[in-house]
C-alpha cells in the first residue's frame, strides 16, 4: 500500500499540495515543503498567513481539505493526532496550552499516555532533571507557572513522546526579550541534538540565522523557499510581511 | 408623504398578512384533519380531537420561549401544573368544591367564576410564578449557557409536583386527585379550537415583534448580540411570560375538558409528550411545532391501541406491551437527536415562505416596490461638520489574563471623522485593547472615556448604546436569522421607531452588495459576504466609533480592497470614528490616517501611516531585532 | 449538641451519596460536556439486579461486586450505543438525548419487568444502632459514610496516579490539547464513564440496602440530586461536586428536622426552590468559575 517518495532517503515529512478550510476560509492554498532527518526547517510568514492551520493539519487536529501528507514515505492524511504522535511527529502548540488544572509533573505523565508506565516516568524524571526550572515546581499546578516556566514545559511536554520530528508555533509569543533568547539557544540545543526542527516563528531574523531551510507564507500561498541564509539576505523580506502596498494605492472609486 | 404612507402600509401587510395567512392555514390544516377523523363520531375519537387542539396549543406555547430563547425548559408543564389548579380552584361550583377541598385556604371555597374568567386567574397565577422562576433563569442562563437553566426546570418541576401532592388542602393530594363536571363536548371543544387559535395568532405576531427579533438574535450569539447593545434578560423574560400565558389556557382546558386533575397528569410523562412533539418537528419554528404534535399524536395513539387490552399482540408480543408509548416517544427523541437534531422542519416557517411568495408576487405586479428607489439610508442625529469631534479616549490600559500581562499601560484616541489603525504582531494585544474598550474584558486599571464621559467599567450592551460597534475577528454572526434580519437586529436594538430601523437595514444592505441575497441565511454566506454583512450589522448600530478587528483576515487582496472601500463609504455615511486593528501595514496604511504599533502590550510607536511604515522599533516588532 | 451532631452525620451519610452521584455525573461532564440525565438509570439498573438476584437467594455479599460490575458495564454500554452520537453536538441535543435515554431505559423495565415498584430483602445488620460517644447512630449510616469516603478517596487516587485518571482530567480541561498530547477520544470518554458508573454502582449499593425497592423510575429523584449537586458545585468542577453533594444533603437533613411535621413531604419541593433561588444569587455556583471567554 505505502508508496516510496521519490526524493531523498531519509525524508521525514512532505507535505503535497496541502490545502487547509476552516468554515468558508481557505487558510492555506496548496503547501508543498519537505522535512528531511536532522534538519532545522522555518516557516515564516505575517499573521493570518496560515502557519498555524498548517501545522494544525500536519498533525492531524484539524485534517486538510485536500493534497496529501506523507511520513516516512506513507500517506498519513486524515490520522488522529494520538496515532501521528506514535508515528514521531509532536508539536508545541501557539500559546503553549499548558493544562492549568494538572501539575507540571502531570502534565509530563500524560503526554507520556503514549509509552509505558516505566519509560513514562523515566523519561519524565530525565526532562525534569533537564529543565532545572520544571524539576523545581515539579508539584506546582502548572497554571503557576511563569510563561517562560510554561514554555520550557510545553517543549518538554512534547518531547515525552520521544519524537523524530518536533513541530513549534511561536514557541517565543508573548515572552519577555530575555526569555525569548532562551527559547532560541534551547531550539539551538534540540537541533545540535539531532532533532529534526519545524518551527513557525514571529522573530523571523533571528529564527533564519538558525535554520537550514526556510519558507515563507503568505495569504495561504508559499510565496518563497530555500537556504534559510539567502532568504534572510534577500531585500523583500520586510514587504513579504507588510505588504508591498502597491495593490491598496488606488481603490475603486464609486 | 403619500409615499411614506404607502410604504408603512406595504410594510404592514408584508409583516402581518404572512403571518395571520399562515396561522390560518395552520388552524383549517389542524381541525380539518381532526375533523375528518371524528367524523365516525365515536367518543375516542372526540376525546383525541380535543386533546390534540389543547396540545398542540401547549406546544406552540413552549416553543414561543424554547424556540426564541433557545432555552430548553423542562418546566413548563410546572407552570401548567399551576394554572390547572388555580383554574380548578376558581372554576368548580361551590358545593362540589366544599366536598373535595373543604379546608383550601384564602377563602377559596366560596368563589366561583365563569371558567373563561378562571382561565384568566389561571393565566395570572402561573404569570407571577413564572416571573419569580424567569428572573433566576436568566441570570443563569447568563452565566452557563444553556445548562443551568434546563435543570433548574426540571427540578422546579419535581417541587411544583411535590408541592401538588403535599399541600392537600389545596389539592386534594395525588390519589384521587380533583374530579368534577367537565365542559361539555360542545361548549369545551369551542374553547379548545378558540385556544388553538390565540396560540398561533400570539406566536405569530410574537414571532414578528421587535423583542422576539432581539430574544433570537441572543438565542444565536450571546455575546454578539450584547455587543450590539441587546441585554438579552428583558426578551428572554418577554417571551417566558408569554409562553406560559399560553400554556396556562391549555393547561386550564386540559383540566376542564377531562374533568380531572392530579399531579400526576403536569408532570414528567407530559413533559416527555410535549418535548417530544416540539423537537420532532422542529422547535425553531410553529410550523415544527404543530407538525410535531400531529405527528406524535398519531404515532402515541397507534402505540397506545396496539399495546392497549383490545389488541391481541399475536406473535409481536414481545413489543406490543403497556410502556411501548413512552419507549416510543424516547427512541423518536433518541432518533431524531443523533440523525436531525434540530427536527423536521428546522426553523423552517410556513408564514416565512407565504411572505416571500406575496413579495413576489406583488413585485412582479409592480415591477418594484415603489419608494424603494427613493429610499436613503436614515441615521439619526448625524453628526454636523459644525459641532466639536467626538473622542473615545483609552489611557493607561492594563489587562492580566491568569498571571500574565496582556496588555501594559496602553493608550488610544480615536475622534469622529478619523480613521485610527492599530497594528502590531501576533500576541502584541491588539484585539484584548478592542475588547477592553468594548467591555468584553475587564482592565485591571486604565481610564475610559467617551465624548468626555467616563465609560470604564460598563457591560457591553451599554456601550453599545451609548454609540460603540464592533466586528470580530473570527466571526460572530446570527447563524441561523437571514442577511436582512442580522442587519434589522442591529438597528432594532437602540433605535426608538422600527420603521425607520427597517429602513436603514434596507439602505445598509444595498451599500455592502448585500440586496440581493437579503434572505439568505447568515450561515449558508461564503466568507467574503459574511465579513461583509457583520460591517453592515455594526454599521447598523449607527454608531459613533466603529471598532473593527481584522477585516481582512482570511481575504485574498482582492477581496480586501472591496472591504476597504466599503469601510470608506460607511464612515463617509455615519461621520462616525473608525478604530481598525489589522497586521498588515499596506492595509492599514491606506486606509488611517493615523496609526499606533503595539508589541508585548504596549504601544510603541505612534504616528502617521509614512512615519510608522520607516520607524525602526516597528521594523524590529515585526521581524525581530 | 447530640441532636445537631446526630443530625450532621445523617446528612454527611446523605450527602456523600450524592457525591458519588455527582462527581460520576461532573466527570462525563468534563470529558463530553454534556448533562447525563441518564445517570440515574444506573442505579435503576441496579436495583433490578439486586432484586433479581435476591430472589434467587444471593447473599448480599457477593451481591455489591456484582452490582458494581453491572453499572459499570451499563454506563460504558449506554456511551457506545447512545452518547456516542452526539459527541460534539449543541448542549440542546446532549441534554434531549439523555434525557430520551432515561425514557427508553424506564420504558424498557416498564414493559419487560413491571410499572410497579418491587420490594426486596435487605441485609439484616441494617436497622442495627450503636452508640458513639453518647450519640445514637445507625450502622448503616456509618457505614455509607465509611464506604462513600473510601469510594471517593479512591477515586480521586485513579484521577490523580492512574494515567488514564489524568488523561480524564486533562480531557476535561481541555480535550483538543489532550488529544494534542495522544489521549485517544475514545478511551478518555470510556474511561469517565466506566469511572462514572463504579462510582454509581457504590452509590446506588448504598441507596438500596436503605430502601430495598426496585421500580423503573427508582433512579430519577437521586439522579436530579447529583446533577443539582454537580451544578452547586460549578458544573466540571470535580471537588465542587463532592461539595455540592455533602451540603445539599447536609441542608436536606436540616430540612427534615426543622421544617413542621405537615411540610415534611415537602422537602425535596423546598430545596428545589431553595436551590433555584441559589442561582439567582449565585448563577455559576458556589465555587466562582474563572471567566475565561476569548472572543
Amino acid at each position: 500500500m505505502h508508496r516510496q517518495t521519490p526524493g531523498r532517503p531519509d525524508t521525514l515529512l512532505t507535505l503535497e499540495q496541502v490545502e487547509v478550510a476552516y468554515g468558508g476560509v481557505r487558510a492555506v492554498h496548496g503547501a508543498s515543503i519537505t522535512v528531511g532527518a536532522g534538519e532545522f526547517v522555518a516557516l515564516i510568514g505575517p499573521n493570518g498567513a496560515g502557519k498555524s492551520s498548517l501545522l494544525n493539519a500536519i498533525v492531524g487536529l484539524h485534517p486538510p481539505g485536500g493534497g496529501t501528507i506523507r511520513w516516512r514515505g506513507s500517506d498519513v492524511t486524515g490520522w488522529s493526532p494520538q496515532r501521528l504522535l506514535r508515528a514521531g511527529i509532536a508539536l508545541v502548540p501557539e500559546h503553549r496550552r499548558i493544562l492549568t488544572s494538572l501539575t507540571t509533573e502531570e502534565n509530563l505523565l500524560v503526554a507520556g499516555i503514549t509509552t509505558g508506565a516505566r519509560s513514562r516516568r523515566r523519561l519524565a524524571a530525565e526532562l525534569m532533571e533537564r529543565f532545572e526550572a520544571l524539576g523545581r515546581r515539579r508539584s506546582a499546578p502548572a497554571g503557576l507557572l511563569s510563561g517562560g516556566e510554561a514554555q520550557q514545559l510545553a517543549i518538554a511536554r512534547a518531547l515525552m513522546s520521544r519524537p523524530a520530528l518536533l513541530l513549534m508555533d511561536e514557541p517565543a509569543l508573548g515572552l519577555a526579550p530575555s526569555l525569548r533568547s532562551h527559547v532560541f539557544d534551547l531550539l539551538g540545543e534540540l537541533a545540535g541534538a539531532g532533532t529534526t526542527l519545524f518551527v513557525v516563528e514571529q522573530d523571523a531574523r533571528r529564527l533564519l540565522e538558525m535554520a537550514d531551510t526556510a519558507y515563507i507564507i503568505r495569504s495561504g500561498d508559499i510565496v518563497a523557499s530555500g537556504p534559510a541564509a539567502s532568504l534572510a539576505a534577500r531585500q523583500d523580506l520586510f514587504e513579504a510581511f507588510l505588504g508591498n502596498g502597491t495593490s491598496w494605492s488606488s481603490s475603486p472609486s464609486s | 408623504m403619500r409615499d411614506t404612507g404607502r410604504r408603512d402600509s406595504d410594510r404592514l401587510i408584508g409583516r402581518f398578512v404572512p403571518e395571520i395567512g399562515a396561522a390560518g392555514l395552520l388552524f383549517a390544516a389542524v381541525t380539518g384533519l381532526g375533523l375528518a377523523y371524528v367524523s365516525g363520531g365515536d367518543a375516542a375519537g372526540e376525546r383525541l380531537f380535543t386533546a390534540l387542539l389543547i396540545n398542540a396549543t401547549v406546544v406552540v406555547g413552549m416553543q414561543i420561549f424554547i424556540g426564541n430563547t433557545g432555552i430548553l425548559s423542562f418546566g413548563h408543564v410546572g407552570f401548567g401544573a399551576v394554572a390547572g389548579y388555580a383554574f380548578v380552584l376558581f372554576a368548580i361550583d361551590g358545593g362540589r368544591k366544599s366536598l373535595l377541598v373543604p379546608d383550601a385556604p384564602f377563602g377559596l371555597v366560596d368563589v366561583t367564576v365563569h371558567p373563561a374568567v378562571a382561565i384568566g386567574v389561571a393565566v395570572a397565577v402561573s404569570g407571577v410564578v413564572a416571573t419569580v422562576v424567569g428572573l433566576g433563569l436568566v441570570r443563569a442562563g447568563a452565566a452557563s449557557g444553556a445548562i443551568a437553566p434546563t435543570v433548574i426546570t426540571l427540578s422546579l418541576l419535581f417541587a411544583t409536583f411535590e408541592i401538588a401532592i403535599n399541600w392537600t388542602d389545596l389539592t386534594g393530594g395525588n390519589r384521587a386527585g380533583l374530579s368534577f363536571q367537565p365542559g361539555t363536548a360542545m361548549t369545551g371543544r369551542g374553547y379548545a379550537y378558540g385556544a388553538f387559535a390565540l396560540a398561533l395568532a400570539v406566536a405569530g405576531l410574537y414571532r414578528r415583534s421587535r423583542t422576539a427579533r432581539l430574544a433570537r438574535a441572543a438565542r444565536e450569539d450571546d455575546v454578539a448580540a450584547r455587543s450590539l447593545g441587546i441585554h438579552p434578560a428583558p426578551h428572554q423574560m418577554v417571551a417566558l411570560l408569554l409562553s406560559v400565558a399560553v400554556v396556562a389556557v391549555g393547561s386550564s382546558l386540559r383540566v376542564w375538558l377531562t374533568g380531572t386533575i392530579s399531579p400526576e397528569r403536569f408532570f414528567i410523562d407530559y413533559t416527555l409528550l410535549t418535548i417530544t412533539m416540539l423537537v420532532v418537528g422542529g422547535r425553531g419554528s410553529i410550523t415544527g411545532a404543530i407538525l410535531g404534535t400531529v405527528l406524535i399524536t398519531v404515532l402515541t395513539e397507534v402505540a397506545r391501541v396496539l399495546s392497549g387490552p383490545n389488541v391481541d399482540p399475536g406473535p409481536f408480543d414481545l413489543i406490543l406491551r403497556p410502556g411501548l408509548v413512552d419507549l416510543v416517544l424516547g427512541a423518536s427523541m433518541l432518533g431524531f437527536m443523533i440523525l436531525r437534531p434540530r427536527g423536521l422542519l428546522d426553523d423552517w416557517e410556513l408564514a416565512d415562505w407565504l411572505g416571500r411568495r406575496l413579495v413576489r408576487r406583488r413585485r412582479g405586479a409592480r415591477g418594484a416596490i415603489p419608494g424603494e428607489a427613493a429610499q436613503r439610508l436614515e441615521f439619526p442625529e448625524r453628526p454636523q461638520a459644525t459641532t466639536a469631534p467626538v473622542r473615545l479616549a483609552a489611557a493607561g490600559v492594563t489587562v492580566d489574563f491568569g498571571g500574565l500581562r496582556v496588555l501594559e499601560v496602553a493608550h488610544l484616541l480615536a475622534e469622529s471623522g478619523r480613521v485610527v489603525g492599530v497594528i502590531g504582531p501576533n500576541g502584541a494585544g491588539k484585539t484584548t485593547m478592542l475588547n477592553t474598550v468594548t467591555g468584553v474584558v475587564t482592565a485591571a486599571g486604565g481610564r475610559f472615556s467617551l465624548d468626555g464621559e467616563d465609560i470604564a467599567g460598563l457591560a457591553p450592551h451599554r456601550l453599545a448604546r451609548l454609540g460603540l460597534a464592533r466586528t470580530f475577528q473570527n466571526l460572530r454572526l446570527f447563524a441561523a436569522l437571514s442577511v436582512r434580519e442580522n442587519v434589522e437586529v442591529a438597528a432594532l436594538a437602540g433605535a426608538r421607531s422600527a420603521r425607520r430601523a427597517e429602513a436603514r437595514a434596507t439602505g445598509l444592505l444595498r451599500l455592502c452588495g448585500l440586496a440581493d441575497i437579503a434572505d439568505v441565511r447568515a450561515r449558508a454566506l461564503d466568507y467574503g459576504a459574511a465579513k461583509r454583512l457583520e460591517l453592515a450589522r455594526a454599521a447598523a448600530q449607527a454608531p459613533r466609533f466603529l471598532l473593527l478587528d481584522e477585516p481582512t483576515s482570511g481575504f485574498s487582496e482582492m477581496e480586501s480592497v472591496i472591504i476597504v472601500d466599503q469601510i470608506r463609504r460607511i464612515a463617509d455615511v455615519l461621520g462616525c470614528g473608525i478604530v481598525v486593528i489589522d497586521h498588515d501595514l499596506a492595509f492599514i496604511t491606506n486606509l488611517c490616517d493615523q496609526v499606533y504599533c503595539l508589541d508585548q502590550g504596549s504601544v510603541i510607536a505612534v504616528g502617521s501611516p509614512a512615519e510608522i511604515r520607516t520607524h525602526p522599533a516597528v521594523h524590529a516588532a515585526y521581524l525581530g531585532g | 449538641m447530640v441532636e445537631f451532631a446526630q443530625q450532621l452525620i445523617d446528612g454527611f451519610g446523605l450527602g456523600s451519596e450524592y457525591a458519588l452521584l455527582a462527581l460520576g455525573i461532573g466527570l462525563t461532564f468534563g470529558v463530553m460536556r454534556m448533562v447525563n440525565f441518564a445517570h440515574g438509570e444506573l442505579i435503576t439498573v441496579s436495583a433490578y439486579v439486586a432484586y433479581g438476584l435476591t430472589l434467587v437467594g444471593m447473599d448480599w455479599w457477593v451481591l455489591v461486586p456484582v452490582i458494581m460490575a453491572t453499572s459499570i458495564a451499563t454506563s460504558v454500554a449506554l456511551e457506545m450505543v447512545a452518547f456516542r452520537w452526539v459527541r460534539g453536538a449543541s448542549d440542546f441535543a446532549m441534554l434531549l438525548m439523555s434525557f430520551g435515554v432515561h425514557f427508553v431505559v424506564q420504558a424498557g423495565f416498564v414493559m419487560y419487568v413491571s410499572a410497579s415498584s418491587r420490594g426486596f430483602e435487605r441485609p439484616d445488620w441494617i436497622n442495627r444502632t450503636t452508640s458513639v460517644g453518647g450519640v445514637r447512630v445507625e450502622v448503616v449510616d456509618i457505614a455509607v459514610i465509611v464506604v462513600a469516603v473510601v469510594t471517593l478517596l479512591v477515586t480521586l487516587a485513579i484521577l490523580r496516579k492512574t494515567i488514564y485518571g489524568l488523561a480524564i482530567r486533562a480531557a476535561a480541561e481541555n480535550f483538543d490539547t489532550a488529544r494534542l498530547l495522544g489521549v485517544r477520544s475514545n478511551l478518555v470518554i470510556r474511561s469517565a464513564f466506566a469511572l462514572a458508573g463504579l462510582l454509581a454502582g457504590v452509590a446506588a449499593v448504598l441507596f438500596l440496602m436503605r430502601t430495598g425497592r426496585a421500580a423503573p423510575d427508582a433512579g430519577l429523584l437521586p439522579m436530579l440530586k447529583g446533577v443539582l449537586a454537580a451544578l452547586i458545585g460549578g458544573l466540571g468542577r470535580l471537588q465542587g461536586a463532592v461539595l455540592g453533594g455533602i451540603l445539599l444533603g447536609i441542608v436536606e437533613v436540616q430540612l427534615v428536622s426543622r421544617l413542621p411535621d405537615e411540610l415534611d413531604g415537602m422537602v425535596n419541593g423546598i430545596t428545589f426552590v431553595l436551590i433555584a433561588l441559589l442561582f439567582v444569587f449565585r448563577p455559576a455556583g458556589i465555587l466562582r468559575t474563572r471567566a475565561r471567554e476569548r472572543v
